[in-house]
């Protein structure tokens, strides 16, 4: 019987998402259990923030985006409209749980994605000056740091403690390595390889088998992050936001490369609430992307690297739904370099505030330690209160 | 010859000079209109009300949230749409929901289906009796071969039911991994016949094989649409259709319709 197992395809796929769980402790947490969890969403490519919730109470939208600006948007209120991708999205903004913050952006504006990607996750204000993530600062100050499940490390949680991650392998068997081989490896070492290899081989026992798609990985997050003792952070990453062509159809402003990869989102986003549970009312998810992009659209129904984008937001702990901004306008002279769409609030402060609400923390302390600026702005209230 | 008067020399230049200015002016206006930070609310009004038909005033009256009277352009524009104005720079705002009740009422109460489907620009077929096949499907690939090569072994194989509630599977995938589980074919098939004897709609489809202790995979979401190299069903003589699927650029499948009654 014929059948294709692990192709070109595959791996292209296999390469669209990861997952990343960390602050789950084998002792225990050092200063007891965070209030909550926090999960990362990472949009690589640069989202366009204006089509995913378009600003339908700005006249100068559809003057200057009429060809991809989504036409079955769902209408959020009188200002703000939701694309129909995020059918998932939209019933959580219904039961007042998600939200979302426009005209945003971290303090970046060189347009690079290689840059922008290390500034979000870094934190720091130039690219590669931070050698950890803001995230894995925050899981140390919180004492939350520990074990957690991988391969490879993303930068934006790499603290000063130890951390794995999880990511489903597909060569045959290789979920179930033999114990016996792990556990005489892990006697030919010492300290912390013995550690490790101790780990690996209580972990081949337990025979995981979750699909690699963002939507399974997401699923899986949440059923673990919903432990006692589970991880109480998750990062994954999802590809393919970089819309320089073809980002509507022609003659379809709702379908598109960027109404699919929406629908991934929606997707995750619906597998974390699935996977958290009763977890979910001390969760909150948020995406973070490199930049948005440019107001006007190009020749080819694309957009190219712009400035600010949205963030989304989900979970129970969300005080409601809406959308947070302090909204600079369209038209060119409001526009950034002439260009973009102008960023009014510091991503940073969402951030923070999701980091303060979801592990406890001061938001002095995650301003000054995490993203090493004493008066980053304070945006709790919006979010939270 | 007749002397021109004296002062026709002296002022010929900057008249024409003026003249010019006057026409390049006139002829820059339609340019510089679509700026019009510099104007005061009172002109954009007035420009509204003379030129009600021109999209820049009130564009740029809308921008500016002005009421330029009940005869203006804005006013009516205003009610026909309903829409308001995104008002800029006043600090961070939070611009709560507010769902039109039905659309929150269809929100909280739909569940999230991805083989949600509208049929309404097929036809579909209106059966005297329901009509039931055997039926295998079967993989076409176009590594090889741009007419595809269909493999010799089944993905999925049983009975397929065809009413006019729409198409009843039972049957199993033999794809392994998830698609073991039953209920993908039971509750996530949302397909309808269409009166020329095609499959049309949607439905979870698993297009790669998963051994055991392979990672699974989940399921495609595919729209079945009227293929070309179809034989669709007869409906009014069901006896055996072979159907045509594209799913990705490399792989497609065929159902085999049979012993149809």
């Amino acid at each position: 019987m014929s059948k294709l197992t692990v192709g070109r395809r595959s791996i292209l796929k296999a390469g669209a998402a990861s997952l990343f769980l960390a602050g789950m402790p084998t002792s225990g947490f050092a200063k007891g259990k965070p209030p909550g969890s926090i999960s990362v969403i990472i949009l690589e490519g640069g989202m366009d923030g204006l089509a995913t919730i378009p600003p339908i109470g700005d006249p100068d939208l559809m003057r200057m985006r009429k060809s991809i600006s989504p036409e079955g948007y769902l209408p959020l209120n009188d200002f703000f409209g939701l694309h129909p991708s995020l059918k998932f999205y939209a019933q959580l903004m219904a039961r007042g749980h998600a939200s979302a913050v426009h005209a945003t952006a971290f303090p970046y504006t060189k347009r690079s994605h290689f840059e922008g990607q290390n500034i979000i996750q870094g934190g720091g204000l130039s690219p590669f000056s931070e050698k950890t993530g803001w995230l894995g600062r925050a899981l140390d100050l919180a004492g939350a740091a520990g074990r957690s499940l991988s391969l490879e490390m993303p930068l934006i949680l790499r603290g000063h403690h130890e951390n794995d991650n999880f990511y489903p392998a597909s060569i045959r068997g290789s979920g179930r390595p033999s114990a016996d081989l792990v556990e005489m490896i892990a006697m030919g070492h010492q300290m912390d390889a013995a550690q490790i290899f101790t780990k690996v081989a209580n972990k081949s026992e337990e025979n995981v088998q979750v699909p690699r798609d963002p939507a399974s990985l997401a699923k899986y997050a949440g059923q673990a992050m919903a432990q006692v003792d589970g991880p109480v952070v998750s990062v994954i990453r999802v590809e393919n936001f970089d819309t320089h062509a073809n980002q509507v159809e022609k003659g379809d402003t709702d379908s598109g490369r960027l109404a699919r990869q929406l629908v991934v989102v929606d997707d995750v986003i619906a597998g974390y609430r699935r996977g958290l549970g009763k977890a979910w009312d001390d969760a909150i998810i948020l995406t973070l992307t490199e930049f948005g992009r440019t107001v006007a659209v190009n020749g080819t129904l694309g957009t190219e690297h712009g400035y600010a984008s949205v963030g989304l937001l989900a979970g129970g702990t969300l005080s409601g739904s809406g959308i947070v901004t302090d909204w600079p306008g369209l038209s060119k002279k409001d526009q950034f370099e002439k260009r973009d769409l102008m960023a009014t609030i510091d991503y940073r402060s969402v951030c923070a505030a999701c980091l303060e609400k979801s592990l406890g923390l001061d938001h002095d302390l995650i301003a000054s330690q995490v993203f090493h600026q004493p008066d980053l702005p304070r945006v709790f209230e919006h979010l939270f209160a | 010859m007749t002397q021109l008067p004296f002062i026709y020399y002296y002022c010929r230049v900057p008249a024409m000079l003026l003249v010019s200015i006057l026409v390049a002016s006139l002829l820059a206006f339609p340019v510089f209109a679509a700026d019009m930070s510099g104007w005061s609310d009172k002109s954009v009004c007035r420009l509204v009300t003379s030129k009600a038909d021109n999209a820049d005033y009130l564009a740029e009256a809308q921008r500016r949230g002005l009421d330029c009277g009940a005869g203006a352009g804005t006013s009516k524009k205003k009610q026909q749409t309903g829409q308001k104005l995104l008002p800029k720079n006043q600090g961070i705002v939070f611009y709560p929901l507010k769902l039109n009740p039905e659309t929150k009422k269809q929100l909280l109460s739909k569940p999230i289906n991805k083989t949600e489907f509208d049929f309404s620009s097929y036809q579909l077929a209106t059966l005297a009796q329901p009509i039931t096949c055997q039926f295998n499907l079967r993989r076409v690939e176009y590594g090889d071969d741009v007419k595809g090569r269909i493999e010799n072994w089944d993905m999925a194989r049983g009975r397929m039911l065809l009413t006019n509630d729409g198409v009843k599977i039972e049957g199993y995938w033999r794809m392994g991994g998830l698609s073991t589980d039953p209920s993908y074919l039971e509750h996530e098939v949302n397909l309808g016949l269409t009166k020329a004897g095609h499959l049309v709609g949607k439905m979870a489809y698993f297009l790669l094989k998963v051994d055991e202790g392979e990672v699974p995979e989940q399921p495609l979401y595919i729209e079945l649409k009227p293929h070309k190299r179809s034989k669709p069903l007869d409906i009014n003589n069901p006896k055996q259709a072979e159907l045509w699927t594209d799913v990705e650029d490399w792989a497609g499948g065929v159902w085999k319709l049979t012993r149809c009654k």
